[in-house]
């Protein structure tokens, strides 16, 4: 900033040599002692050359003082105050003005700035030092600079103030800890330099609170090494997540497994009951006959030949429900319609004794080459859930039909019953493990989501369900 | 005595059928709209059954229902002195809450597990004083 007196008109490049001249001092000071804060006040006196005079002073030639003043601020702008004067007193008036001006401008920095002198004491201090370590202006004066500094950077900070003051190499910026009157610390950011007014070498110094700033710093290194350490460990969460899941999907298969464990052995007493029970008839019978006399060796042959046809019935049955049973270990070929029809035999008599007419309609020559049982288990969790909507309803003649038919390269197989169909609320969440609108004790919720999980991932299918005329219809693809 | 059989499986219904042989009249049915049908049928012909056995599970309709009928029959009956028939239940479905239900809620006189034990049928009927 240039600024000419009123009363005196200085050739424009006049004004800007004695400008240049206080901003190269301020500069050269900055470098060489790197402290941005310290002003520089210069008086020069000059003869302007002809050429730097406007026509108006051409004719006076007289000698002229200009007084500059050059801040060096924190965010690099430079303050530059100008002044020309026509006599030394004139121009130390000036000078007294412009320091005057430049104490207002230091009183209220927003950088706290200090001047100790060689024996540590500090000579002054402005607003901005007092707010940052909570004594007043009159304590600080007079007090050991020593006493700012945190204990840990204080021989660093003692050792560059004498080196710097010996005129040796020494840091002019520091990063430190200082010590608030109350005691806490304060992170603070100091810049120094070497003054040597009035021929008495003194360090001229500014201070900022970076507190705020370490905070953020610290904040963001903190989140920096949980961000790292987030990254290291994610590989392994999601290992750990995916194992998890796998976890998850293994026990509600096995509780699935249970479930219609459950089911086939409620099947088995019931497929027993009555053969045991018509075994029983046959032995009383013979009994009987016998105390009646009317066991002749006919009829013995007859009731015999009955009792082992009731006993080879049982044992086929439990061979039967144990292969049912018996997991898979490798993928095998298997006809989707054979296992359809097994699966059927297995369930059809849990709804005979029900009224619940099973039948199943329709062809399908697709060889799929997987796990047989568990498809059974997928397809029988779906006639179960038909089987019991209708038992829970009452329906007039209920029934369940399985139709089969090829798609392509693919099966597809339909399980329909005339329930009524499913609620429009409920129908996509039915595959939801532990979904059930069965009472409670009667569903698990398990069924029809380990259906569908084995037909859509073991089997690569797809299964949906809609409601079809009176009733819920399952289509299963593979 | 005059007994109604009512059992799905033909087996089942000959072999009791030969156990009571000796001691009933014997009627049979193969399913609970059957026994209904014939239980009122007899009450109207001033015939009634002193004794039905009574499957659960059959298909049409089940044992559970027709009790509650053939009782409801009973109750609507012309000769409301009439002795009430014993309704033994059989079942393959020896579990608590079913006998619960045809107990207290169809009103049976008793009921059996399958396999049905001769010697343990004929105590029954001995001890309702009907053989």
């Amino acid at each position: 900033m240039v600024k000419k007196s009123s009363n005196w008109k200085l050739h424009p490049d006049a004004a800007l040599m004695v400008a240049v001249i206080a901003l190269l001092l301020a500069l050269a000071a900055a470098t060489v002692a790197a402290a941005p804060a310290q002003p520089v006040t210069e008086r020069a006196r000059m003869t302007p050359s002809t050429h730097a005079l406007s026509e108006e002073y051409r004719d006076h030639r007289e000698t002229i003082w200009i007084v500059a003043c050059a801040l060096l601020l924190q965010s690099a702008a430079i303050m530059l105050l100008m002044r020309s004067a026509k006599s030394r007193r004139q121009a130390d008036r000036l000078l007294r003005e412009s320091e005057e001006r430049f104490r207002m401008l230091a009183e209220n920095s927003q950088t706290g700035i200090y001047i100790v002198d060689q024996m540590e004491t500090i000579r002054y201090v402005n607003r901005t030092i007092v707010e940052i370590f909570g004594y007043s202006q009159e304590e600080m004066i007079g007090m050991s600079f020593g006493s700012l500094i945190c204990q840990e950077h204080l021989p660093c900070v003692v050792e560059n103030f004498k080196n710097r003051l010996a005129g040796l190499p020494a840091s002019s910026h520091y990063e430190l800890r200082g010590r608030h009157r109350n005691g806490s610390q304060i992170d603070i950011e100091m810049f120094e330099a070497v003054s040597r007014t009035s021929g008495v070498p003194s360090i001229i110094g500014t201070v900022l609170d970076i507190s705020a700033r370490k905070r953020n710093e610290r904040n963001t290194q903190q989140q920096q090494v949980d961000l790292e350490e987030m990254n290291h460990t994610l590989e392994q969460r999601i290992a750990d997540e995916v194992e998890s899941s796998r976890e998850k999907d293994r026990l509600m298969m096995q509780q699935s497994r249970f479930a219609a464990m459950g089911e086939m052995i409620g099947n088995i007493a019931h497929q027993w009951r009555q053969p045991l029970n018509m075994l029983g008839i046959v032995i009383q019978q013979m009994q009987m006959e016998q105390e009646k006399g009317q066991l002749t060796p006919e009829v013995m042959e007859e009731r015999v030949g009955k009792g082992m046809e009731l006993l080879l019935y049982l044992s086929r049955t439990i061979d039967d429900f144990r292969n049912f049973f018996r997991p898979g270990i490798e993928p095998r070929p298997f006809s989707l319609a054979k296992a359809v029809d097994k699966t059927v035999n297995f369930f059809e008599p849990s709804c005979s004794g029900h009224g619940i007419k099973v039948t199943v309609e329709g062809k399908c020559s697709l060889m799929y080459t997987g796990h047989v049982n568990e498809f059974s288990q997928a397809l029988l969790n779906i006639l179960n859930n038909a089987r019991d909507a209708l038992l829970e309803k009452g329906f007039r003649e209920p029934r369940i039909l399985v139709s089969l038919h090829d798609k392509g390269c693919r099966g597809v197989v339909t399980v329909r019953d005339n329930a009524g169909g499913i609620a429009p609320e409920v129908i996509d969440k039915i595959f939801d493990p532990y979904f059930t609108t069965k009472e409670e004790g009667k569903g698990t919720g398990v069924g029809l989501y380990m259906a569908k999980t084995i037909i859509e991932r073991h089997m690569q299918g797809s299964i949906y369900v809609k409601n079809y005329q009176d009733g819920a219809e399952f289509t299963i693809i593979v | 005595m005059r007994c109604l059989i009512v059992e799905d499986n033909e087996m089942a219904r000959e072999g009791l059928k030969f156990f009571l042989a000796d001691h009933a009249e014997i009627e049979v049915a193969v399913n609970g709209r059957e026994a209904v049908t014939q239980f009122q049928l007899a009450l109207s012909q001033q015939k009634p059954f002193d004794l039905v056995l009574l499957d659960i599970i059959m298909p049409e309709m089940d044992g559970q229902q027709a009790l509650k009928l053939i009782r409801f029959a009973e109750q609507h009956d012309q000769a409301p002195d009439r002795k009430k028939a014993v309704i033994i239940m059989t079942t393959a479905l020896n579990s608590p809450e079913n006998m619960e239900e045809a107990l207290w809620e169809g009103d049976c006189t008793d009921y059996l597990v399958k396999p049905i034990v001769r010697a343990d049928l004929m105590a029954m009927l001995r001890r309702y004083g009907l053989i």
